[in-house]
Parts: structure tokens; C-alpha cells; sequence
């Protein structure tokens, strides 16, 4: 039982959770958060310079680690033991997870882009999905200040589809690398800008953490608190308030009401014991997971709330989204047997290319309504991680083609932006439980000629960037081929998306819940749609600014 | 399907990966992919008919084996202090002495830097096939079957097993199964593939080791005090005249 006589009960301790724990207890209210996974400690669990040789099978992919060895995840993946979800027939759904503190922000690519004008007004533009319901400028404010706390390193470049941060704000992005540079200057030459890509990455010193060294893959974790994850500076640092406790191994089933329907706690299991929590609380802010958060709303059915707790309108589960992905790339015979440095960097991509079709899409010339972005794989990988193109023969001649095609490579990840549709959602699926005794989630999904006419358009682009480089190219593959899996991007939103009404919607524009005042979501459930630009920033944008609107509700006494 | 595409699958980190680590994204970092890419040959057309036409006329040895199961390393391992040997080594000494021949083949002495077993290579792959992961166990039969292809042919042809006869009849062997034209021939196609996945694990075991690394001339996985220092003078100058050979001198990034 917790000691502390908590003001708000936050589930989750990922992006959303912990931004939300963090802005309530810097605030003086006492906050309760529970957490699914094991405590985790990235400062003596990081496997910072540990080679792909110290590794089980070089550090590759298996069933228990499926992004490889040194991958931050814990219990979890695209499975967590015990924990299946399953999908309706015809339907094709991974979800990834992670059962441990800080949650997947632990090994996130730290890719931090803001969502612009453009993105949260996309249904009064084309007539699709659903608007946001605040413009950009009601929200810039508060990005600024999650950029000025995460710590973003990046530029200000005026394109259309980036918007600028003010001076001061985002820390200086490291330099560009050669395959990056003739990257740039290709596209470039087609039309298309490159730009740096803004990361989580701290490239100066901020509190406790401190600034990249520029080795070890942020993946794995950052026991330096560079790369930002939640357990390395949001966590402790409300912590430090002394107005935050922390339960682990925590995993919630669903939210509690009274007889009159109103929400008065959660229960949870405890993992260790395998037995049912309950716990009261004034008020409760769910940041599971958009998916996760959905499952226990819809397992939180009452006879007071019949269709599942918040769930009024129908639609929780609905919406889902995630962002459309497709990775095309070839060698560039230019490339071969260039002068070796360090290109390392801060393991990720330091030039990305932008959206830079909205003036085509509004003149119609393009035969998809949403953006997408390029991120750029290239470079001197470190051996273990890099295996160069169709290797010919034996022995010396082996070596030395292996040594000139080294960082010759040059890839190209698609990530765009996908319209909601009337076949992509979950549901409780009531045949099958967890190791819990918990319902599952049942997911369905269709992608639409949207997001496929949006993908070849990528890969039509992406060959012409890398022919114009001098690659030969093979044939592209069928959209329908390239295109990744839903949910296979990890940028699952909308389940329990905001609006203007409570018919259409789950929540308010501060994430509370429609149906019940004392209750919110604060994580990509709430999203109402899904620009292409990685949800995290908004994610933690949203909880900081709501979270804040919360204190002032409980100050007042509103709540 | 392009395998030496798949292979290059390195996703940006964010998911990621890399997964990275590329990756970042999806589970296909480098390795990973070999088993699509045993399992698959480059063969078009009625794939399960080119399969079989190629087996046969190849005379493959496809070997009937029990998968290993038993457990892996977890889905919690500790990442800071690797287990060292995971799971046991299956391998027989016969199996072990024919690998390390090959991989001296693909990557032998040259002057101070060692050959592939030398490094310890042989390790490496009997900890692949020997994983109780059922796709490594997919890999398992692909690698160990064209293991007893190589012994098959090399009886065939002088006699004795591959370790037995003089070298320059096992490069004979080699010879025909280590490149690409080796996959227009019928009776190689199927090895040739089976080739490609032996050799690039050989060959990443091989650079992944520091005697490797250093090989390849990796700089890397070092920190740095300070800004990244960005592309050395070298490597600009170098860059310099790849943007001018192919026309992009005026589209240059700034």
C-alpha cells in the first residue's frame, strides 16, 4: 500500500506518465504512479560500449530480443510473455511493448519534430479523419516548453512543414555526414530540401545529464541521460520533489466507480503476488499506451458504464492509427572506397528530408490527402551491424570487396502520415485472457489506397534520389508489398481521441474524459489524427499542458 | 526477392531501431535476415517447383533434423555482461574442422591479420545453429545441409571429405558455388544460396572481432569530448569531386 496521500493516480510511466507525474509534482500535488513493468535503472543497465561480439549471436534479432540483443526493452517486444493480443481475421497488427520503468521511451529513436498548422486542421483542408481541437498556435507555447525540458537538438529552417522553435530553444544539432551530404544535394537537385532531423538528444549539458559523446546506439538506452528517456530525467526528477511515488510491477485491469458511476480508484495485480490491488483515488490519469489505456477503459465495464468506462460515444478503440512505413535503399557505387572517419555521430540520422508536397496536395496533384518524411540510413557502421551488398568469392579479393563497398550503403525510411478508417481499431477480445485473468485486445486493420498511393509515391521518390546519386536500382516492389505492417512503427494512436463533442469523441481538448470529470487520458490515445512526424513530443507536449490544466482544476477546486 | 537488399534493411533507430540500430524498426537488423534469406532463394517463378528442381538436380542432402528447443537467453538478459555461452554448442568435431576450413577459404591470413578461425569464427557458428530459437533452427538445416553438400561433392569429385583433399581441389569446389553466375547453373543454385548465407555470416563474425574491426579500418564506438567533428578534410575533399563527377556541384547542401 502506498504511504503517500496522493492527490492524482497516474498509470503509466512512459511519455505521457511521466511528463504528467513531472508537471503535477513540480506543481506540489502528490502523485501516485503505477507502472506495469519492472524498475529499471538505465545508469547501471545500459550496455553503453559493449560490442555486437559480446553478444549472444553477434547481438542479432531473436524471438526474446526482436530489435537484437543490446535493445533496451525489457519482457517485452512484439510479444510479452503471457500477455498475447490477438487479430480478427484478414487483419495483420503488431504491438510493441515494454514491461519496465520509463516504458518504451527507453528505447525510442528520440526523433522529436513538431506537428504544425497543417497537421492539426487536416479534415477541414480534405475532409478526412478528424480535426484537432486547438490550433497550432494554442499549442506552441507549450512545445517550446517541452523542447526547452527534453532537450532538442536541431535547427530552425522556415520549411513549410517544420515549425520554428524560438531562438534559444533547440540545441545545436551535430554535423552532417558525407552519405547524408550527397544525399541532401540529390534531392536537392530533384527539388526537395533536407534538413537536420531534431532528436532528443541533448548536444549541451541540461540538469543531471549530460551532452552526447557520439557513440553507443541510443537504442539501447542512455545510461548518461544524452538520449532522453524518462528514466534518466522526468522520473527523478519529480522524484526530488518528494511528491511522487512510484509502484512497479503494477499491471492495471481496469478503473473503478462508484454506485453512482463515478470513477473512485483502479485496480490493479500485482505481479509479484498475482493478486488484485484496489486502490482509491481522486483522480485518475491514464497513460497506459494508447492501446493499453483503451484495453482497461473497455474492461472497466460497469453496469453504470455498460459499453466500457468514458465510452459514451463508442469511441474507444476506434481510430486507431499508426504511420505508414516503407524502407527502400541501394548501394552507391560513389560511395565505394571513400575516406574512413568516424561517423558514428549521435547513432541516428543527422539530415532527414521533410514533407515538401503540401503545395502539390493543394493543388490537387497528388493522389493522397497526408505528408510523409525520409529518415536516412547511412554510413561507416559499426562491423557487426553491417554486412555489405551481394559479396562475390573467396578470400583476399572477399576482404578487399567487403572493405571498399563499407559504408557505401544508403537507405531510405519512409514514415507517413495514415487517414483513420472504419477498418483499423481493437476491441476486447473475450475469448482469450492474459496470464492476468485480463481480456485481451483484439485488433483489426485495412490499410486504404491513401496510405498505399502515398507509399509509391515514396518509393518513386526515393529512386529517383538514389539514381540521381548514381545507384542502379532495381525494380520497385508493389506498394501493397513495401508497406509495413499496422503498428509496426510503434506510433499507435487514437483510441481515445479528443474532440469538440461528446458524441465523436473520448475526451476534451485537455484529455479529460467526456463522461467522467476525474478521469483523463494522457497519452497518443488521445491523438486525432497522425501526422508523420513521430508522436512522443506531442505526446509529452500534451501531458505537460493538460497536466498543468489539471493542477490549476484541483487548486481551484474544480476537481 | 533482392537479398542483398533485405540484408540492408537498417532501420533508423525509433523504433528501432535500428534498429538500429536501425533499424530501430523492425526486427530485420542484419543477421535476422539470413533466415529469410536461406529460406528463400533467388529463384523466380513457381517457387516451391524452382525449390525442388534445384534440390534434385543439386543432389541436396537435406539433412532431417530434430530442432533444438530449450530455453534462450530470455526476455530479460543481462545486457551489460553478456551470458557467454547461452546454450550448449551442437555441432560434431567433423562438422567444426569443415566450417573452419571454409572460413579460412572465405577469410584466410593475410600478413599480421588473422583468418576467420583463428578468431574464433567455428564458435560463432555452432552458437547460430545451436540457438533454440526456431528461426536459427530453420537456419540450421539450410547451413548444416549445405555443410554435407560441400563433404558430398568433395567425396564425389576426389574421394575424400573436404578436409581431406588438397587445396586446390577444394577451391575447385568453391569455385563453383561462390558467385553469381554459380545461380544459373541448376545443379549449384541451390548451394550457391546456401553459400551466400554462410559466407555473410562468416563474414560479419569475422569483422566484429577487434582483429576485424581493426581490418576494416571501423573508427568508431569511441566518445568524444566536445561537437562530433563532423567529416574529416579527406572525406570532404573526397566529397567534393563525387558532387561535381555527378553533376550535383551547384545543389550543394548548406
Amino acid at each position: 500500500m502506498p504511504g503517500l496521500d496522493y492527490d492524482v493516480l497516474v498509470v503509466g510511466s512512459g511519455a505521457g506518465g511521466a511528463m504528467a507525474a513531472y508537471t503535477l509534482t513540480k506543481t506540489g500535488k502528490k502523485v501516485l504512479m503505477l507502472e506495469a513493468g519492472r524498475d529499471y535503472d538505465p545508469v547501471t543497465e545500459t550496455p553503453m560500449f559493449q560490442n555486437p561480439r559480446e553478444a549472444p549471436l553477434r547481438g542479432a534479432p531473436t524471438t526474446d530480443k526482436p530489435f537484437g540483443f543490446y535493445d533496451a526493452t525489457v519482457d517485452g517486444g512484439w510479444q510479452v510473455p503471457g500477455e498475447p493480443y490477438t487479430t480478427g481475421s484478414g487483419s495483420e497488427f503488431l504491438w510493441w511493448r515494454a514491461r519496465m520503468l520509463g516504458g518504451r521511451t527507453n528505447h525510442w529513436g528520440r526523433f522529436s519534430l513538431r506537428f504544425s498548422e497543417h497537421d492539426f486542421k487536416a479534415y477541414s483542408r480534405d475532409g478526412l479523419g478528424a480535426d484537432w481541437p486547438f490550433e497550432y498556435g494554442d499549442i506552441a507555447p507549450w512545445y517550446d516548453k517541452t523542447e526547452e525540458l527534453v532537450g532538442i537538438c536541431g535547427t530552425n529552417t522556415g520549411l513549410d512543414d517544420m515549425p520554428d522553435s524560438p531562438p534559444g530553444v533547440l540545441q545545436p544539432p551535430p554535423k552532417p555526414r558525407v552519405p547524408e551530404l550527397l544525399v541532401a544535394a540529390a534531392a536537392k537537385k530533384l527539388g526537395i530540401s533536407a534538413a537536420p532531423m531534431h532528436r532528443a538528444v541533448l548536444t549541451r549539458p541540461k540538469d543531471d545529464r549530460e551532452a552526447c559523446f557520439y557513440a553507443t546506439p541510443c537504442g539501447r538506452g542512455c545510461s548518461i541521460g544524452a538520449a532522453f528517456q524518462t528514466t534518466t530525467s522526468l522520473i527523478p526528477m519529480a522524484r526530488a520533489t518528494g511528491n511522487l511515488e512510484v509502484i512497479t510491477d503494477a499491471m492495471v485491469r481496469s478503473v473503478d466507480v462508484d454506485e453512482a458511476g463515478v470513477v473512485n480508484g483502479v485496480t490493479y495485480i500485482d505481479r509479484k503476488t498475482t493478486q488484485p490491488v484496489h486502490l482509491s483515488a481522486k483522480v485518475v490519469i491514464l497513460a497506459a499506451s494508447a492501446c493499453e489505456s483503451a484495453r482497461i477503459l473497455l474492461n472497466s465495464r460497469t453496469p453504470q458504464h455498460p459499453g466500457g468506462l468514458a465510452n459514451s460515444s463508442g469511441q474507444v478503440g476506434k481510430n486507431l492509427m499508426d504511420s505508414t512505413g516503407a524502407n527502400f535503399g541501394a548501394e552507391i557505387p560513389a560511395l565505394k572506397g571513400r575516406p574512413i572517419y568516424n561517423e558514428d555521430g549521435h547513432t541516428s540520422n543527422h539530415l532527414f528530408i521533410p514533407w515538401w508536397g503540401h503545395r502539390a496536395q493543394a493543388r490537387g496533384e497528388l493522389n493522397f490527402a497526408r505528408g510523409y518524411h525520409f529518415e536516412l540510413s547511412t554510413g561507416f557502421k559499426r562491423p557487426g551491424s553491417y554486412y555489405p551488398a551481394a559479396l562475390q568469392g573467396y578470400g583476399l579479393d572477399l576482404k578487399q570487396q567487403a572493405k571498399h563497398d563499407y559504408g557505401a550503403y544508403v537507405g531510405l525510411a519512409l514514415r507517413g502520415e495514415m487517414v483513420p478508417n472504419e477498418h483499423c481499431y481493437m476491441e476486447i477480445d473475450d475469448e482469450v485472457t492474459d496470464k492476468w485473468g485480463i481480456p485481451v485486445t483484439r485488433f483489426h486493420w485495412r490499410w486504404s489506397e491513401q496510405e498505399l498511393n502515398q507509399v509509391g509515391h515514396g518509393l518513386r521518390t526515393a529512386r529517383s534520389i538514389l539514381t540521381t546519386m548514381g545507384a542502379k536500382v532495381s525494380k520497385l516492389p508493389p506498394p501493397e508489398e513495401a508497406i509495413k505492417k499496422g503498428g509496426q512503427i510503434i506510433h499507435e494512436v487514437g483510441t481515445t481521441r479528443m474532440g469538440t463533442s461528446p458524441k465523436t469523441s473520448v475526451t476534451n481538448h485537455y484529455g479529460q474524459t467526456w463522461d467522467c470529470s476525474n478521469l483523463f487520458v494522457m497519452d497518443g490515445g488521445v491523438f486525432a489524427s497522425n501526422p508523420h512526424k513521430n508522436c512522443t513530443l506531442t505526446i509529452m507536449t500534451l501531458a505537460m499542458r493538460n497536466a498543468s490544466w489539471l493542477a490549476s482544476q484541483l487548486e481551484k477546486g474544480a476537481i | 526477392m533482392d537479398r542483398s537488399m533485405h540484408i540492408h534493411q537498417q532501420i533508423p533507430m525509433e523504433n528501432l531501431p535500428a534498429p538500429k540500430q536501425l533499424t530501430r524498426r523492425d526486427s530485420l537488423k542484419w543477421l535476422g535476415v539470413l533466415t529469410a534469406g536461406l529460406t528463400l532463394p533467388l529463384i523466380s517463378g513457381c517457387e516451391s517447383i524452382a525449390i525442388s528442381t534445384a534440390k534434385l538436380a543439386g543432389k541436396w542432402p537435406e539433412l532431417n533434423l530434430e530442432p533444438i528447443t530449450g530455453e534462450g537467453y530470455g526476455t530479460d538478459p543481462n545486457l551489460v555482461s553478456p551470458p557467454d555461452s547461452p546454450w550448449p554448442l551442437t555441432m560434431t568435431p567433423a562438422q567444426r574442422a569443415l566450417v573452419g576450413r571454409v572460413a579460412d577459404i572465405l577469410i584466410p591470413r593475410e600478413g599480421s591479420t588473422p583468418s576467420a578461425s583463428e578468431v574464433g569464427v567455428p564458435d560463432v557458428l555452432d552458437e547460430w545453429i545451436s540457438a533454440p530459437y526456431p528461426s536459427f533452427q530453420a537456419d540450421r538445416v539450410e547451413l548444416l545441409s549445405g555443410l554435407a553438400w560441400i563433404d558430398q561433392e568433395s567425396q564425389r569429385r576426389f574421394g575424400h571429405v573436404f578436409v581431406e583433399i588438397f587445396e586446390q581441389q577444394q577451391l575447385e569446389i568453391i569455385e563453383d558455388i561462390a558467385y553469381e553466375e554459380s545461380k544459373s547453373n541448376l545443379r549449384y543454385v541451390y548451394m550457391a544460396n546456401v553459400f551466400d548465407g554462410l559466407r555473410a555470416l562468416i563474414t560479419i563474425a569475422f569483422f566484429s572481432t577487434p582483429e576485424g574491426i581493426r581490418d576494416l579500418g571501423y573508427q568508431g564506438n569511441v566518445p568524444i569530448v566536445g561537437d562530433y567533428p563532423g567529416p574529416t578534410t579527406e572525406a570532404m575533399n573526397h566529397l567534393d569531386g563525387l558532387l561535381q563527377e555527378l553533376g550535383l556541384g551547384e545543389h550543394t547542401y548548406s
